[in-house]
């Protein structure tokens, strides 16, 4: 009943956790990609872009800060410090402020609120709401971000990201996920974005799913997803070593977003990373990682580099 | 490191299976022990305002239940406005009243609170009971045609004729009657009296109870009616279930009472799940129409298998043996073995449907609550239950997010909104069923665990939407459901509590099942675009 499954090399949810989550990544380096105020700092440390934290927000008597906080800027985005799936987000625009210093007016990405909704979405975050565990969180207020014009193309509001999945440090499979009108602008597969492969030679979207379906436009922009080259196609897959490098968790997944003027920002980390990326390749996991484990750890990032744009062709390209 | 495993699970699932074997095989102990008896409370409320006034005339006697065969009656109390007394009647004991004729207060209502225990008989038990008194007494007594019409008579001799012989023996005569009437009278509850039960050929238990007595008289075989209870339920847990009025005659052959059960056909045998109220039923039930005689049972402390027998010959098998046995522990804990032992069951279930089929759930410990909550009540009073808990989940993000309330005092909220649903389902059910059942952990565990659920699932469908908290919720139903469904095995639950040692087996089981690294049966239809599509 498996074989065609295991024909395609494709990974299982079991066989990811028992064969490679679990004897790759130790638990104890969990918190480095669970916590994004961690992941920020380490980031700085290691001069690896990402975007600018404003504010951390650890607990509920800090809230009256806010306008002394944000009085400078005009927009934001609102994350849980250890949220999962993209939930928990909200992006804050056109904030205006008034002369005492109080927050005047704004836009968000959950339509029309006031300032004391937006005080009880960070209550919520810091009651750890929107937490992978359940456990208080902590908030962050963090640089919003605009979509490089490329991307920007094939999204629906939201902001595109691409995760590449590395293991032992070696890039071997990535994906393009694109925010549509059903995921309401957000970037992840199961709320409705849609999901590109990408051929690691290039940085050439090669086929895309939407709704576990294959399609070849985006259902909002109906722009033609192959015509999509990404660029900064290597420094996004430097930059993927390299939170190896950092992080020591030997199968990651790390999302980066493309900035209109910063270029490629790692947006964070995750240690569990999902396996529709197959599906968004046409092509299973297993062959390449099965590959990438009888190579050498210890390697320059550039041979690493080198040897995913060689050996991590796309495997069909959907016209 | 493989070999260490594989040596860890050939043991842990070995030894509990081999222990079995050597308890069960060679030192001949008992795979489950056999049951013992089941206690009940029976109150019966005499309301002496009901009774009519000619039966008022004569001296207050009361039918009163009693000792009979495998069942033993204690009365523990009577409560009675006036003076009483015990005596013989209606076919075993009554309660014998003088009334204040000169007052003129109400006769108000006479209580009696008895215990009753049933030794539950294994099939082939002996089922005639033989009688000790003055035969000949009982046998006129229970001969007795008197009360038949002229006209009702001369139609049951008629109908005698065609099925008896004369030259018949009264065994035989009994056994023709009794295929008559099971199979050429259909049953009609609504059909009581003997003249319409003879023209229509259709009746009730008592209808057709009161057409075999006759005939069995006519025949000059004594027979009488027994006014019983059958109850449907789980006896071993001590819950009976429905428990249904029913009638079934005896005949006296020779010198024993031969039961004859036309209601689950069983020629002389008596009826299982059953207690006997009174023997006299054509005297009780002129009573019991009046409707003054109201009966409530409730099960008491269950004694489900008889530990002691069991305890005294494993202790004849090993010392150690019987010290780790479950059965040395006092009844009430007993009990709550007997539950405690199904949860690592339940996970073993969880493991499996989560990671072989690939049912997600929400928590781990959400559907074996359920699961034990559906055991406990019913399934349908545990899908009201889980019904309104899902109403919760989904009205208190609608209502409780306008507030902007602090986690925890919301959450304190729900828990209580939850007891209050449970509280409703109590009281609505209450006269079926108490959840409140005498295993206090067992009670407040899952108001916690329902509470938590609740504020999962209610985030879970704000953030990822309907369909994906409906597909969640479902996998938590089936899991629940697939629970229940093997938690009703009385042989399981029994065969835990006498081999507790197979928890080492269930380990192994979870080792196996926690080293599959092969494919989810879901994700045929996760990756089935990729099948399509995909190269090899």
């Amino acid at each position: 009943m498996f074989k065609e499954l295991s024909q395609l090399g494709i990974l299982g949810i079991n066989r990811r956790i028992g064969e490679f989550i679990l004897p790759y990544n130790p638990r104890h380096f969990y918190p480095l990609v669970d916590n994004k105020i961690k992941t920020y700092q380490l980031c700085l440390e290691n001069g690896i872009p990402s975007p600018t934290h404003y504010w951390q927000i650890q607990s509920h008597g800090e809230l009256k800060e806010m306008s002394r906080q944000l009085s400078e800027h005009s927009s934001f985005a609102i994350k849980p410090c250890r949220g999962a799936m993209g939930n928990g987000i909200l992006i804050v625009n056109d904030v205006k402020w008034q002369e005492d210093g109080d927050l005047w007016s704004f836009k968000t990405s959950k339509g029309d609120l006031d300032k004391k909704d937006l005080e009880y979405f960070i209550s919520d975050i810091l009651s750890g709401m929107y937490s992978l565990s359940g456990l208080p969180d902590e908030a962050i207020i963090q640089e919003k971000l605009n979509p490089h014009p490329e991307m920007a193309r094939f999204s629906y509001r939201g902001i595109a990201d691409i995760r590449v999945i590395v293991f032992r440090g070696y890039p071997v499979m990535a994906m393009l996920r694109l925010p549509t009108s059903l995921s309401r602008g957000r970037a992840n597969l199961h709320q409705g974005a849609v999901g590109c492969g990408v051929d690691l030679t290039t940085g050439r979207v090669c086929h895309a799913i939407w709704q576990n379906r294959n399609i070849t436009t985006h259902p909002d922009t109906d722009e033609v997803f192959t015509t999509l080259t990404l660029p900064y196609w290597e420094d996004i897959l430097t930059m993927a070593v390299k939170c190896y490098a950092i992080t020591d968790m030997g199968y990651l997944g790390v999302d980066i977003v493309l900035d209109e003027e910063r270029g490629p920002l790692l947006l964070e980390m995750n240690a569990r990373p999902g396996l529709s990326i197959q599906t968004a390749n046409m092509a299973g996991l297993l062959p390449r990682l099965r590959l990438v484990k009888n190579q050498p750890e210890k390697l320059s990032t550039d041979k690493k580099v080198k040897f995913a744009m060689q050996n991590f062709p796309a495997s069909q390209i959907s016209k | 490191m493989k070999s260490f495993k594989a040596l860890l699970l050939t043991l842990l699932i070995l030894l509990p299976i081999a222990n079995i074997f050597y308890k069960v095989n060679l030192r001949k102990v008992s795979f489950i022990p056999k049951a013992s008896s089941n206690e009940w409370t029976v109150e019966i409320v005499y309301d002496l305002n009901l009774i009519s006034e000619d039966q008022k005339k004569r001296a207050l006697s009361l039918p009163l239940i009693s000792s009979w065969q495998n069942q033993k009656v204690e009365i523990k109390k009577i409560n009675s406005p006036h003076r009483y007394n015990l005596a013989p009647g209606f076919g075993s004991r009554a309660i014998e009243i003088v009334p204040d004729k000169d007052s003129d207060k109400e006769l108000g209502k006479l209580t009696v609170l008895a215990s009753l225990s049933k030794k539950i008989t294994s099939p082939g038990a002996q089922t005639r009971s033989k009688v000790y008194t003055d035969r000949e007494e009982i046998r006129r007594k229970y001969s007795n045609q008197d009360s038949l019409s002229e006209e009702l008579k001369a139609s049951i001799t008629r109908l005698n004729d065609q099925l008896v012989i004369p030259s018949d023996d009264s065994l035989e005569k009994i056994r023709k009657i009794y295929y008559y009437i099971t199979e050429e009278v259909l049953r009609n509850s609504s059909i009581d009296s003997l003249d319409e039960v003879l023209s229509l050929r259709e009746g009730s238990d008592w209808g057709r109870a009161q057409l075999l007595t006759q005939l069995a008289r006519l025949n000059k075989i004594p027979a009488r009616i027994n006014l019983a209870y059958r109850y449907s339920g789980e006896v071993y847990k001590g819950q009976m279930g429905d428990l249904k009025k029913s009638f079934f005659p005896e005949v006296l052959i020779g010198e024993y009472w031969y039961p004859i059960d036309i209601v689950t056909n069983n020629f002389m045998r008596v009826p299982e799940k059953h207690f006997i109220l009174y023997q006299d039923a054509e005297r009780v039930r002129k009573e019991l129409k009046s409707k003054h005689i109201q009966i409530n049972i409730a099960p008491i402390m269950v004694n489900k298998v008889d530990s002691k027998t069991y305890q005294k010959k494993l202790r004849t098998v090993s010392g150690f043996l019987s010290y780790v046995s479950l059965h040395s522990l006092p009844l009430n804990q007993q009990s709550s073995f007997y539950i405690i032992l199904l949860i690592p069951i339940g996970t073993l279930l969880l493991s499996f449907s989560r990671n072989i089929i690939g049912v997600n759930s929400f928590g781990i410990f959400t559907p074996i609550i359920l699961s034990l909550f559906f055991i406990e009540t019913s399934f349908l009073i545990g899908m009201a239950f889980f019904s309104l808990i899902v109403v919760i989940g989904f009205a208190q993000r609608f209502i409780l997010d306008k507030f902007y309330l602090l986690a925890v005092p919301r959450l304190s909220i729900l828990l209580t909104l939850v007891i209050m649903v449970y509280l409703m389902t109590s009281l609505i059910f209450s006269h079926e069923f108490s959840l409140a059942s005498d295993n206090a952990a067992l009670n407040y565990f899952p108001i916690v665990i329902i509470t938590i659920f609740i504020e999962r699932f209610s985030v879970t469908f704000i953030e990822e939407g309907f369909k994906s908290t409906l597909k969640t919720l479902m996998g938590t139903l089936f899991i629940s459901i697939l629970c229940y469904l093997i938690f009703r095995s009385e042989f399981l639950r029994l065969t835990l509590f006498n081999h507790p040692e197979l928890l080492f087996a269930v380990v192994g089981l979870n080792f196996i099942i926690g080293s599959y690294k092969g494919y989810r049966l879901t994700e045929l239809m996760r990756f089935q675009e990729l099948i399509k599509g995909g190269h090899v």
